[in-house]
């Protein structure tokens, strides 16, 4: 885990072929492995891997909450709003959990609930570190359209401290735009990634 | 506690934890979570169920716990009513040795079988009792947000420390004790065939002798009438007249006297016969008592599970008497009750401790 903590996503795929061919004992835990390194390397398909965690009965609770988050984002991706919905309030019914607030949040403010979408943003933001907030919220912003507020909340979340990854998200792929970049050239803080 | 009652209490206890831990993890399995069997948990091997941080506890604080089964409730079909069901799992598996052990009780056994076993029974009932508190890590705290509305069933993850920090406040404090005090008493009273007879002191000795297990027997004492309390604060000189080891020597005299050599040791305790605790209380008359608990266990008398002390000098204008009444719980009431009737028989019936076995007899 610590080639992720560093993202090093390379050498943890390495690492998690290895284990595999040694048989692991806690093979387990190459399925979280693998869920990282999807975020990332095209050979690795996050939501397939969700599907293969959600399919077992025999993993920790933290194990399926990821996973059901991870769905949650890719029926979002694809527009299937109420099945995605329908995910964040399974997560929500047991656990507390920011990432199922934000589906929340996006659900509701497409539905055009402005005083739910503000219940489920002030729960999320109490529990979310700033960069990573302003992040996940331009991602949301983003998947409802509304570009130049995604763009707003991604340079706030930059100016918070947030470094940009090139990952397969379309968060990951506006950050290292030059349109972002033109974007917060015209801000007066300047801050870019 | 004695080293000796521990260990007595021992072999329960690492039976009552790993089948309350195995049945969460078996009950868990039936619901649709594997989670527990995949990571061995199913399973009578109490090395699996024994948690470090539990059994230092166990040892340090007086309490301890076994290792959390983990249960992935999004594998449930109906997450709060499952999750209430394996949590339920563990106390009812410690409630179902409890009675099992209990019923036990009524096969003809060996002193020592029937000591085992009785601990085994009532460290159980407490191990279920205890967990139904509703502070992490205990099961209670799992129990209680799955039966209010619109809570969440792992609310009470929140906060742990603090929660712990709670219990064991409440342990220290004696407020769990108080807990389980009468589930003890609730314990002891399904003990089969086991009946409260009154005798006077005199009839002791014999009883004990005659009995095969005496579970438990209790003592008070009423001194002589005429000295009066003075106030709450002064009941040690209002008892002056007749201090605890006037009392205790008089038991000692009858009972030596009698041939109960035990005696001695009781007395011989270096914390006895001081007692620190004291407790007021008025009766209906408005008569004052009070009441000094002393406790004592005789371990080295084949045919004693154990017995308990109980003094209380009552000071009051109604009470006239210098009396000592023996209350003695038994296992084997019969053999007792052969000996009361022939004590009977060989004393007037002119006290009222007498009176009260007499009843107690007839009644039983």
């Amino acid at each position: 885990m610590s080639e992720i903590e560093q993202r090093d996503y390379p050498a943890a795929a390495r690492w998690l072929e290895e284990a595999r061919a040694m048989d692991c004992k806690h093979s387990q835990v190459l399925l979280l492995l693998e869920l990282y390194c999807g975020a990332v390397l095209p050979e690795y398909d996050m939501l397939e891997t969700a599907e293969r965690i959600l399919s077992r009965n025999d993993l920790p609770m933290n194990y399926t909450s990821l996973a059901l988050g991870v769905k949650g984002d890719k029926l979002l991706e694809q527009g299937h709003w109420a099945e995605a919905e329908a995910i964040a309030d399974r997560i929500l019914v047991l656990e507390e959990k920011p990432y199922a607030r934000l589906v929340k949040w996006i659900t509701s403010l497409r539905r055009g609930d402005q005083a739910e979408a503000q219940r489920h943003i002030s729960f999320t933001e109490k529990q979310m570190p700033k960069p990573l907030f302003h992040s996940d919220v331009a991602g949301g912003l983003l998947l409802l359209g509304r570009r130049t507020e995604a763009m707003e909340e991604l340079r706030k979340a930059v100016a918070a401290g947030f470094r940009v990854f090139p990952t397969k998200s379309a968060i990951s792929q506006l950050a290292t735009s030059e349109e972002f970049a033109a974007y917060c050239r015209q801000q007066e803080d300047g801050a870019c990634p | 506690m004695s080293l000796e009652t521990a260990l007595w209490f021992l072999p329960g206890l690492v039976l009552g934890l790993t089948i309350h831990e195995a049945a969460h993890a078996v009950s868990a399995k039936w619901l649709g979570d594997c989670t527990a069997e995949r990571m061995g948990r199913i399973s009578l091997n109490p090395f699996k169920h024994l948690s470090a941080l539990g059994t230092l506890a166990l040892i340090f604080l007086g309490f301890g716990w076994g290792k959390p089964v983990l249960v992935n409730l999004y594998n449930f079909r109906k997450p709060k009513f499952y999750y209430l069901l394996s949590s339920l799992a563990g106390p009812a598996a410690n409630l179902v040795i409890a009675a099992a052990m209990l019923g036990v009780l009524h096969l003809p056994l060996g002193p020592l079988w029937r000591r085992g076993i009785l601990y085994a029974g009532l460290i159980n009932l407490i191990l279920a009792v205890v967990n139904l508190v509703p502070v992490p890590p205990l099961d209670g705290s799992k129990i209680w947000p799955c039966l209010i509305p619109g809570m969440r069933p792992t609310a009470s993850r929140r906060w742990s420390i603090i929660w712990l920090v709670l219990l064991i406040v409440s342990l220290k404090t004696g407020a769990i004790g108080r807990l389980l005090e009468p589930v003890l008493d609730f314990g002891l009273g399904l003990v089969p065939r086991a009946k409260i007879h009154m005798a006077p002191p005199e009839a002791f000795p014999e009883i004990l002798l005659a009995s095969a297990d005496v579970l438990e027997a209790y003592y008070w004492m009423e001194p002589e009438d005429g000295a009066e309390p003075n106030e709450f604060g002064a009941c040690w000189e209002s008892v002056e007249p007749y201090p605890a080891n006037r009392t205790i020597s008089t038991l000692q005299n009858r009972l030596a006297q009698a041939g109960w050599r035990r005696l001695e040791y009781l007395l011989d305790e270096p914390n006895r016969p001081g007692g620190k605790e004291w407790a007021i209380s008025r009766d209906e008359e408005g008569s004052v008592q009070y009441h000094r608990w002393t406790e004592h266990w005789i371990n080295d008398l084949d045919q004693v599970v154990f017995i308990e002390l109980e003094y209380m000098i009552a000071l009051g204008e109604e009470d006239p008497g210098n009396e000592l009444e023996v209350c003695l719980l038994l296992l084997e009431p019969c053999k007792m009750r052969e000996e009361l009737d022939l004590y009977k028989k060989s004393r007037p019936m002119n006290s009222r401790p007498l009176k009260a076995l007499n009843e107690s007899s007839q009644g039983g």
